[in-house]
């Protein structure tokens, strides 16, 4: 197994055409896409200005909402609006701890909603998101672009970061890469350009909160250690100044939401000493005084909670304080001083927080699928990823052998050879397992396959091989084979319980099938535009002009092409309103000659017309 | 049986120049690792993986002292994990007291430094013999050392 030949990638076509590849941050709260244009990254926004888009989706009947319009359909239904799903990506229903309504087990175990809309999987709700932002991408830049690099927690294990893959296909979404959060934060903010340092990032966003611990040394980025919670984040500091409300509110109808006004104080406080908070928008006559003084000590103890997890992590990583270089600030929940503060004291080094907190992760992506999508020297960055959970085999006595130790730069492969352990055993059971700890039960199980057809020999006898790789995503494929035999059996590791290559192509033909109900509805819309662009022209030109260039039936002429133009609009015929735009235009070709000829001879007497 | 110097262009000895290493793994990198293939045919992608898989243990197993020996053994066709020969047992009575030392004296940081510093040495010269033994190509008489030396690493290992 020598090194193979491979051809250059083609780099003449690619100097020639200037070749688009989004960046996805898919959030637990609120996703967003990114794109590298000139060499700098933009966050993509939606027709409103967003920059976010809540990873919120109701499933109704007829349609389906998402984004900021899903947020305010939450309360009118609970039941069909999903949110926080990433919170279970990968996980089989067994995995699940806190019990939702919502869940119901899926097909082989996997979780599924039940929504108005039917049946919905935690991936087609991910894939949902990812169209989403993939359309926003395309209408923005006017082109059609399918290569993304998607961000996901340096936590997550091969079940997780194949589901997120999967997901991405069915959106029709090809995946250059999937690149580990803080490693994405720490590319926005050129960290990988340094020779060599220790970074920490934490990311205190709306619902979870995690901790990184980086390790780069040479293009090597090593995570040495990761830490969080789940269930942790700026909702928590929501809900403590909800409580606060209540408390110094006169008695009110409790179902009112108050959270919008928790966030804006919460924001307000960011930057002023003391507010005046109203709540006359919801019909209570009422203001309360709060000072920041206030808020931080009714705050402090949420913040503490993630200096706790701090502290652990850099214990794991065996480095102090004084070896730290940068903390990277990442998450909304960073813009506050009083985090800022007690992040800045507890690790008493620089915290870089220049860029938008919200979207330093999907920049860091848009840079490095960039690079990838081959818009910048090959030989300017080389990103070397560790794999962060160990891969072991089962071995006699529900013992867990790590055949690949956690924190090994990948890609990487190793083979490694088993034997029988009884006098003509003719097939061997292989079972595939992820996690550090020493007993099979401990860890997480990534597959179970069966080697039969084994040369039936005396105990100790037959030697079976095993072969695990896994690829620069993490994901590992696993093959065994009996040596000096053609006995040979490969797997593309898959969660047990997760949803299987027929199920995913299926879903794939579907989703193609709404892609072009998509893509026309999008096509109708453009011609609409188009229309009413040509319209307006066309009648402030006749309002400046008609009357000296052109005969009473002549206007007669354009002003019905101009009426059927305006009619065929009403319609959803899109062919029928491109027609139309034609015959309008060529009515018109004689007066727009006319025009040219007028305009010819006033430049050339010097003046000015129109 | 994969050799691999020859993925670096080296010659299979003992004494690396790391600087060097470093560079030529990183040359290696920059030319097959997946993310120059990323918009490449799948077959092609597979390669790269493979590649840049190869690279990587190459790497790993040349930059670590004993992974780097024991490769010199298995490309000699010299079995170490099945070498029937028993190690010195002065040696291994010495370096048990040794274990059983660090084991009970957990807290005191004075006798741990003072055991980290014997062993450093201890495993710095067993190297160096080793390595003078190897570019003899005296390898039977450098394999007994290098048992010795695995044990060694443990303690040291362990110390870390």
């Amino acid at each position: 197994m020598a090194l193979l030949q491979i051809a250059e990638p083609t780099m003449a076509t690619v100097a020639h055409q200037h070749k688009i590849a989004m960046g996805i941050d898919l959030g637990t709260t609120h996703s967003l896409v990114a794109i590298t244009q000139s060499g700098k990254p933009n966050i993509i926004k939606d027709d409103c200005d967003n920059s976010l888009l809540p990873s919120v989706i109701t499933y109704l009947k007829d349609k389906t909402v998402i984004g900021y319009d899903a947020v305010n359909l939450i309360h009118k239904y609970p039941m069909d609006t999903i949110s926080s799903s990433k919170r279970m990506m990968g996980l089989s229903f067994d995995d699940i701890k806190n019990y939702d309504l919502k869940i119901i087990r899926g097909k082989n175990n996997s979780v599924e909603f039940l929504t108005s809309a039917g049946k919905i999987s935690v991936i087609e709700v991910a894939s949902d998101i990812l169209f989403n932002l993939k359309t926003r991408a395309i209408a923005a830049l006017q082109t059609d672009i399918k290569d993304a690099v998607i961000t996901v927690p340096a936590y997550f294990d091969d079940a997780q970061r194949l589901s997120t893959k999967d997901a991405a296909k069915l959106a029709g979404i090809n995946t250059l890469r999937l690149l580990n959060e803080p490693t994405a934060a720490a590319i926005a903010y050129g960290l990988d350009k340094k020779k060599q340092g220790y970074f920490v990032v934490y990311d205190f966003g709306g619902g979870t909160f995690d901790i990184s611990i980086l390790h780069l040394s040479d293009g090597v980025f090593e995570v040495l250690a990761t830490a969080g919670d789940t269930n942790l984040g700026g909702d928590d500091i929501d809900s403590i100044l909800i409580d606060y409300f209540n408390h110094n509110l006169p008695s009110h109808n409790k179902n009112i939401s108050l959270k919008t006004i928790a966030r804006k104080t919460k924001e307000s406080l960011s930057t002023q000493e003391k507010i005046n908070i109203n709540f006359k928008e919801i019909g209570i006559n009422k203001k309360i005084e709060l000072d920041r003084k206030t808020f931080e000590s009714m705050t402090r103890p949420i913040v503490n909670k993630t200096i706790e997890i701090c502290r652990q992590a850099m214990k794991d990583s065996g480095i102090d304080n004084k070896q730290l270089n940068d903390v990277v600030m990442v998450g909304g929940s960073t813009r506050s001083p009083l985090v800022r503060k007690i992040v800045g004291d507890f690790f008493a080094t620089k915290l870089l927080v220049n860029i938008n907190p919200d979207e330093v992760v999907a920049l860091g992506a848009a840079i490095q699928a960039d690079i990838l999508i081959g818009n910048k020297q090959k030989n300017s960055m080389l990103l070397l990823d560790v794999n962060p959970l160990s891969i072991g085999i089962e071995t006699m006595g529900g013992i867990c052998e790590k055949i690949i130790p956690r924190n090994s730069t990948i890609p990487t492969s190793i083979a490694q050879e088993f034997t029988t352990f009884k006098d003509g055993q003719t097939s061997m059971s292989i079972h595939i397992l992820q996690g550090e700890r020493e007993m099979v039960a401990d860890n997480r199980s990534l597959a179970k396959f069966v080697l039969s057809n084994i040369s039936p020999k005396v105990a100790g006898a037959s030697r079976i091989k095993v072969m695990l790789q896994i690829d620069s995503d993490g994901l590992l494929t696993a093959s065994a084979e009996e040596i000096n035999t053609k006995n040979k059996i490969s797997v593309r590791i898959k969660p047990s319980y997760g949803i299987s290559s027929d199920d995913i192509e299926k879903m794939l033909l579907d989703s193609q099938k709404n892609a072009k109900l998509d893509m026309e509805k999008r096509m109708l819309e453009e011609q609409k535009t188009e229309a009413k662009r040509v319209l307006e022209a066309i009648k402030s030109a006749l309002n400046k002009d008609k009357k000296q260039l052109l005969s009473r039936q002549e206007i007669d002429k354009i002003n019905k092409a101009c009426d059927e133009l305006q009619l065929s609009t009403l319609s959803q015929d899109t062919k029928d309103i491109q027609q139309k735009i034609k015959n309008l235009e060529k009515s018109c070709e004689n007066y727009v000659a006319k025009r040219m000829n007028k305009a010819v001879q006033a430049s050339m007497v010097g003046q000015k017309l129109m | 049986m994969e050799n691999y110097f020859y993925i670096f262009n080296l010659k299979p000895t003992c004494n690396i120049d790391l600087i060097k290493l470093k560079q030529l793994y990183q040359d290696l990198q920059k030319k097959y690792h997946p993310d120059n293939y990323a918009t490449s045919t799948d077959e092609t992608k597979q390669k790269a993986v493979h590649n840049s898989s190869l690279i990587n243990i190459a790497y790993k197993t040349l930059n670590t002292p004993i992974l780097k020996i024991n490769h010199i053994f298995e490309i000699q066709g010299i079995d170490v994990k099945n070498d029937k020969n028993p190690i010195d047992i002065e040696f291994l009575s010495q370096h048990i007291t040794l274990q059983d030392q660090i084991s009970s004296s957990k807290k005191n940081a004075t006798t741990i430094n003072a055991i980290k510093n014997k062993i450093n040495t201890e495993y710095d010269e067993y190297l160096n013999n080793i390595c003078t033994l190897i570019a003899k190509k005296e390898y039977y008489k450098s394999l007994s050392l290098f048992k010795e030396l695995q044990f060694i690493d443990k303690i040291k290992k362990q110390l870390h």
